[in-house]
């Protein structure tokens, strides 16, 4: 239960969490398309890169999110991490310059250009859970199915039932700590009839997760059919017309947050389209003598 | 007024078995009907159909003389609201106020009466202060209050309470009651039918209706019924407390009627004494 | 012998701002072939207890001891947990849910297969459990989702009675049932009683708590708030735990404060009551 605390949504008010959870889902995507833009030279990658990552810092500061769990979450990356490390050294690149190897290994030349490349890689990689993070720690689960219905809302014209979509995934939503209490209880009242699930070999094992798949599945049905009871008692008719409780709201505040995030993107088009166009010299390379990859 | 009709209601699940075996029935307005009778009876059945979730093999079912049919399923839904028993399984919304809301999404309620409505009925059932609450904070007996408040907001005349009491601890069940007690005040017109197991909920109604292996083996008050030995022995029902001693006392030879309070009948024991 | 517990402390989520502490110091013992009454409200801390006492959940601090098992906060052998379980096994609330075998005698017997029994010794096993719970032959070869609620527990109840528990700990095991469905299972629990168990009932409902415990706890917040029979426990004040006197037990204290000589703590029933009144009467 404890390890799930990453991204999980922490009910403070602050700019960031009144914004419109459609504004966020707008911006955040434009952020993430914005870290994994090709840039050409280093230089211009690297000092975008660095002021992107100042920005979401700065972001998860305002939003007061625990730099903990961003660390916590990083401590679980740490094989892909090795692997990255693992490809990036070992495949030969024809890219990287053959006059910076690093050592040998076995007769084998490392490049410095393949550990430039594998923590350029790691680096957006962070900055993608900061983002995902401020995304999911200041908005309310429920909020973003809204947003992602409004999203969905054109697809209504070729007769796509976004909002059955979208009631499906709040109930999806709403039941998860039911199903998680559940799974807990089932496996307690196993474990009473001499279930081991921590130990033994492959088939006590496996035997162990059918004693729990199956009553979850069970349960999980039955739940389903007096929750579609009850929904239908209530009057719920999905082609009918229904009312709204929850409005969102474009404010203010949502029009400097959309103005951040565009001017963010915009700045990032300008200086690739300059950077191909115009700089004939790679900062990066003049001083350090690096080439750049691409 | 007759709030409910039911006139040779056959419904099997199966094509061998049927579990209602042609049932009749009336229910005036502001009547409390307790129906009991043991798992497997037909009880959640007959609910089921009062509201259109399954669909009779024949007979009729009227709600306000209006015989419940495909068409007018919608308009009959608004006059009958439910609860059922499990707490967890008819929570919809993120929160209590959504789930409250839902009810009035679904009747297409304009956003602001929505707004008035939420707060108006969860103040009804002492949960105004738990608007923005989910439901994993919530005990089982908040739930079902939740749950009240969500049939109550439509505004119905028929209110089926499907052993709403039966998964909550004795405080939120003394809850419930409680609230039944106040509703009935406040609305002396809305019709009340509950399907219970509790005796001593049983006791409180109106009628008691007593059903076995889906037939009506009695309906009439429930001191009625209870001081009925034939029927309490062939049926294996328990029996509240006060008919038990009345019942014990008359053996004695003492003059209890319906009406002697349990003090009084303290006070001729120790007068016998 | 009796269970044990010593000091015994639990607390939810340590170290984080959340930190409930759900046993404070308890200290007691739950005596032996007797049926033990578990009492408190929701949240009270009675489930942590009964849940520490087959190692489901290990304390904080504090210990248990049952013959020469031993559960505190620095226990490592699991593989020893296992082996108590053996002596000391739970049956949760609506234990129903945990069947999943395609038959009754299969469900049965997943828990001996567990404790290393041979498929077909703990096929005879538990049909003798199946037996006890009342289910006969025309069960054994059914899906266990085709029964009813109260046969579905049944078949649950026999799955923790076939591994023979010296202890059997059930929690709130009427509830849901229909009164036939309940008074089932309460004979059952009566029964096994009688033949040497030491059972704990945890249960809000205090007709039970009347009719069948010979001893009473019941915690509050945490702490043991009472223990001793129910008749104490009645004749005291219990405002404060959410507890409601059965009509029978204050119907007794009536008559006795107005001098009807009746033995209040031998009455678990009306039948009882009229009993003694008749031979007062005579």
């Amino acid at each position: 239960m404890n390890n799930l605390t990453f991204g999980r949504y922490s009910p403070f008010n602050t700019f960031v969490h009144r914004l419109d959870p459609r504004n966020k889902l707008f911006i955040m995507t434009l952020l993430l398309v914005s870290i994994f833009l090709r840039v050409d030279t280093w230089s211009t990658a690297l000092i975008f890169t660095g002021f992107l990552f100042l920005f979401l810092v700065i972001t998860m500061i305002i939003s007061k999110i625990n730099f903990i769990n961003l660390f916590k979450s990083l401590g679980a990356m740490w094989v892909m991490i090795v692997f990255l490390l693992i490809i990036y050294i070992f495949i030969p690149n024809p890219n990287y310059d053959p006059s910076h190897i690093a050592f040998y290994i076995g007769g084998y030349g490392v490049n410095y250009d393949a550990f430039y490349q594998s923590g350029y890689i790691i680096f957006r990689l962070i900055m993608m859970i900061m983002i995902t993070m401020i995304l999911t720690s200041t908005t309310k689960p429920m909020d973003l199915t809204y947003a992602i219905e409004w999203y969905l809302t054109p697809l209504k014209l070729v007769k796509f039932p976004s909002h059955i979509v979208a009631m499906t995934l709040s109930i999806a939503l709403r039941f998860i700590p039911t199903l998680l209490d559940e799974t807990h209880r089932i496996m307690k009242a196993q474990a009473s009839r001499g279930v081991d699930f921590n130990h033994g070999g492959l088939i006590k094992r496996l035997s162990a997760i059918v004693s729990l798949i199956i009553p979850l599945f069970v349960s999980a049905i039955g739940r389903s059919e007096e929750l579609s009871n009850a929904m239908e008692a209530r009057g719920y008719d999905p082609y009918g017309k229904r009312s709204r409780y929850r409005v969102l709201r474009f404010g203010w505040n949502d029009l400097v947050g959309l103005l951040i995030g565009l001017v963010i993107f915009g700045g990032l088009l300008a200086a690739i389209i300059i950077d191909k166009n115009f700089i004939k010299i790679d900062l990066i390379y003049w001083i350090f003598g690096v080439k750049p990859l691409f | 007024m007759k709030s409910v009709e039911i006139k040779n209601l056959v419904y099997s699940y199966t094509d061998n078995s049927p579990v209602l075996k042609g049932i009749s029935l009336d229910i005036e307005e502001g009547e409390y009907v307790s129906i009991v009778g043991h798992n497997g009876c037909g009880k959640s059945t007959l609910c089921k159909l009062m509201i259109g979730l399954l669909i009779k093999d024949s007979g009729e079912i009227l709600i306000n003389g209006l015989t419940l049919d495909k068409d007018n399923l919608q308009q009959i839904r608004k006059k009958v609201a439910i609860v059922f028993q499990n707490p967890d399984n008819q929570f919809i919304g993120a929160t209590v106020e959504d789930d409250i809301a839902f009810s009035l999404e679904n009747d297409n309620v304009a956003r602001s009466d929505m707004e008035i409505l939420v707060k108006e009925y969860a103040a009804k059932v002492g949960m105004e202060n738990f608007l923005t609450k989910e439901p994993s904070f919530l005990s089982g007996g908040q739930k079902q209050r939740v749950a009240i408040a969500d049939a109550l907001v439509r505004k119905p005349d028929i209110l089926i309470l499907d052993e709403a009491t039966s998964m909550l601890d004795p405080n939120g069940k003394k809850d419930i009651l409680n609230l039944i007690k106040k509703m009935r005040e406040e609305n002396p017109k809305l019709t009340i039918i509950s399907i219970t197991h509790d005796i001593e909920e049983a006791y409180l109604s109106d009628r008691i209706i007593l059903l076995h292996e889906g037939e009506i083996v009695l309906s009439c008050l429930p001191s009625e019924l209870f001081n009925n030995r034939e029927v309490i022995s062939k049926y294996n029902l328990s029996v509240p407390f006060e008919v038990l001693l009345k019942q014990k006392c008359l053996e004695l030879g003492l003059k209890v009627t319906e009406k002697t309070t349990i003090e009084e009948i303290g006070e001729m024991l120790w007068q016998l004494k | 012998m009796a269970i044990k517990i010593e000091h015994l402390s639990y607390v939810y989520l340590k170290k984080t701002p959340n930190e409930v502490e759900a046993l404070h110091d308890v200290s007691l013992q739950i005596p032996e072939n007797k049926i033990t009454a578990i009492v408190g409200h929701t949240g009270s801390g009675k489930s942590t207890l009964i849940q520490t006492l087959n190692g489901l959940i290990i304390p904080t601090s504090g210990k248990i001891t049952y013959k020469d098992f031993v559960i505190s906060s620095d226990i490592k052998k699991l593989k020893k947990i296992k082996e108590l379980r053996k002596h000391i096994s739970i049956v949760f609330q609506f234990p129903e849910y945990q069947l999943f075998e395609e038959t009754v005698e299969k469900d049965v017997a997943f828990g001996l297969k567990n404790y290393g029994y041979k498929e077909d010794e703990a096929i005879l096993k538990a049909h003798e459990a199946l037996k006890l719970v009342g289910l006969d032959e025309s069960f054994y070869k059914r899906s266990p989702f085709e029964l009813s609620g109260g046969e579905k527990r049944r078949v649950a109840i026999a799955g923790i009675i076939a591994i023979d528990p010296e202890v059997l700990i059930l929690d709130e095991p009427t509830a849901g049932l229909d009164p036939l469905g309940s008074k089932i299972i309460l004979d059952l629990i009566v029964n096994l009683n009688k033949n040497g168990k030491t059972i704990i009932i945890v249960t809000h409902d205090m007709g039970i708590v009347l009719n069948h415990a010979d001893h009473v706890i019941v915690i509050n917040e945490g702490n043991i708030a009472f223990e001793g029979s129910p008749s104490t426990l009645f004749s005291g004040d219990v405002s404060n735990y959410s507890i409601d006197i059965p009509p029978l037990f204050s119907f007794c204290k009536l008559l006795e404060s107005h001098n009807v000589n009746i033995d209040i703590n031998k009455i678990r029933t009306v039948d009882d009551l009229f009993i003694q009144l008749k031979e007062i009467l005579k």
